[in-house]
């Protein structure tokens, strides 16, 4: 198999609202990676283009590319709910490892101002929508029953919070850039008990680019190269049995195949970007990326190990919660800032020493039936790193 | 497929009060509940919402206020003990 690396990522910061518009958004991502990889922008070429937007219509991939003159190749439109930027690095990923391709873009756009505020827009035939699921109280019910299970408090909750946003304060691509206390976390306005506002990953704009090629091809990028050392990719099964809403398979399944392929441990892992979608979300996933144990995922919020300086850090970004939610841009912003932490070029919010494995986990869609639509995991490793 | 028969009655397995929602109006409480004997189904509970818990006793209901739902109030004797 043919190994692949990251040899070029970008993004556009993450906004409530971005007046550029969806192409736009998508070109100024591309035009960003393509600078970053070293290649000069007029000899630049990919052999095709996997393209994810949840909600930005039909050909999303052809509309941008065009603008480019990066158009007549292979491009394939991708969607997978939150899950889709990183369905489509996978995608990339396989292209390059099979041989198919050389050099692929993968790309995630979301204008998500375009459809106002409140929750995620879901499928109305839906036999949980109708009773009036939305995807906030999904996690509700996941925090409400933790918090029966293994005696969570308000405060842990809101301790995730508090951490991503410090961390988003120091990310010029993030939306939110104040810092918060957890009163102020705690005292925001209520959306589904016991989740408040700040708790919620925010609707946003934004796109993000990864440009995968193979190891041989990336000695011709100036790019430092990251090694793609684990691509999995889940999605969930129907079951009509009673599972448990704090422990979800189909992010077992991805993890424990990504680490598998990686032949790392959990504790190998110096920095991660993990599926924040709202603030149980990322206690939850300490434990199942094995980072803390069953039920004691917060005293790694606690003593500080999941911080910026910890042994883990966890969303230098500011995750979801802080930097904001494109669906479908999110698994790939989560790549554009590991990469940049593997390089060390991430500022006030490097993590220190040389961090030298990073992982990525997103997670989504809500229906019926399932756990989350679709899961997936990278691995990269900084191979240069001592 | 075959029909099975399950509840009324069932434990409550998580729930959540929901404030926001596609189509915004008074908040509502939904709820996951094992029903006796059979799935897991989603529905809404009636009532206070300040009395529910994990693994409270609820019992299925029939009729207004609408139709589509799926409804559940909690479980009490006929003292009003839960």
């Amino acid at each position: 198999m043919i190994a692949a690396a990251v040899v070029g990522v970008g993004m556009t910061p993450f906004t409530k609202r971005s007046d550029a518009g969806i192409v736009q958004l998508g070109v100024d991502a591309t035009l960003a990676a393509i600078a970053d990889s070293g290649a000069p922008a007029d000899k630049f070429g990919i052999d095709a283009a996997y393209v994810a937007t949840g909600y930005g219509g039909a050909i999303i991939g052809q509309r941008v590319l065009g603008e480019l003159g990066l158009s007549g190749v292979p491009i394939v439109n991708v969607e997978n709910a939150c899950a889709g930027g990183a369905t489509a690095l996978a995608e990339a990923v396989w292209a390059v490892r099979s041989g198919r391709y050389e050099t692929v873009l993968a790309l995630g756009i979301e204008q998500l101002s375009a459809f106002g505020s409140g929750t995620l827009p879901l499928t109305a035939s839906d036999p949980e929508v109708q009773q009036g699921q939305v995807m906030p109280a999904v996690y509700a019910m996941r925090a409400r029953r933790y918090m029966h299970d293994f005696g969570l408090h308000p405060e842990d909750l809101a301790a995730v919070t508090v951490k991503n946003r410090q961390n988003a304060a120091l990310n010029p691509f993030a939306r939110f850039r104040e810092p918060v206390t957890v009163d102020e976390v705690l005292s925001s306005r209520e959306v589904a008990s016991p989740l408040t506002l700040l708790q919620c990953s925010a609707n946003s704009d934004g796109a993000a680019a990864v440009i995968v090629t193979s190891a041989d091809t990336a000695a011709r990028f100036d790019a430092q190269p990251l090694r793609v050392a684990a691509s999995a990719l889940t999605s969930g099964r129907f079951a009509t049995e009673r599972v448990d809403m704090t422990w979800m398979n189909i992010s077992e399944r991805a993890i424990t195949q990504a680490y598998a392929e990686a032949g790392i441990a959990p504790q190998d892992v110096d920095v991660c970007e993990l599926h924040d979608a709202f603030s149980i979300a990322e206690i939850i996933y300490y434990e199942m990326l094995g980072f803390a144990e069953r039920g004691k995922g917060r005293e790694l919020l606690r003593n500080g190990r999941s911080g910026i300086d910890g042994d883990v850090a966890v969303n230098t970004s500011g995750g979801l919660i802080g930097r904001g939610h494109p669906v479908a841009a999110t698994g790939l912003a989560q790549i554009v800032e590991l990469a940049w932490q593997l390089r060390g070029t991430c500022g006030d919010r490097q993590v220190p020493g040389t961090p030298r494995v990073a992982l990525a986990h997103v997670t989504g869609g809500g229906i019926g039936g399932f756990e989350n639509a679709a899961c997936s995991v990278h691995v990269l490793v900084n191979d240069l790193a001592p | 497929m075959t029909l099975i028969e399950a509840g009324p009655g069932g434990s409550l397995y998580s729930f959540s009060t929901v404030f926001v929602g596609p189509a915004a109006g008074e908040p509502y409480t939904l709820a996951y509940v094992d029903l006796d004997g059979g799935p897991r189904v989603l529905g809404r509970v009636l009532g206070t919402p300040d009395l529910l818990e994990c693994d409270a006793r609820v019992r299925l209901v029939a009729g207004p206020p609408a139709d589509l739902w799926v409804q559940f109030v909690i479980d009490t004797d006929e003292e009003g003990n839960r």
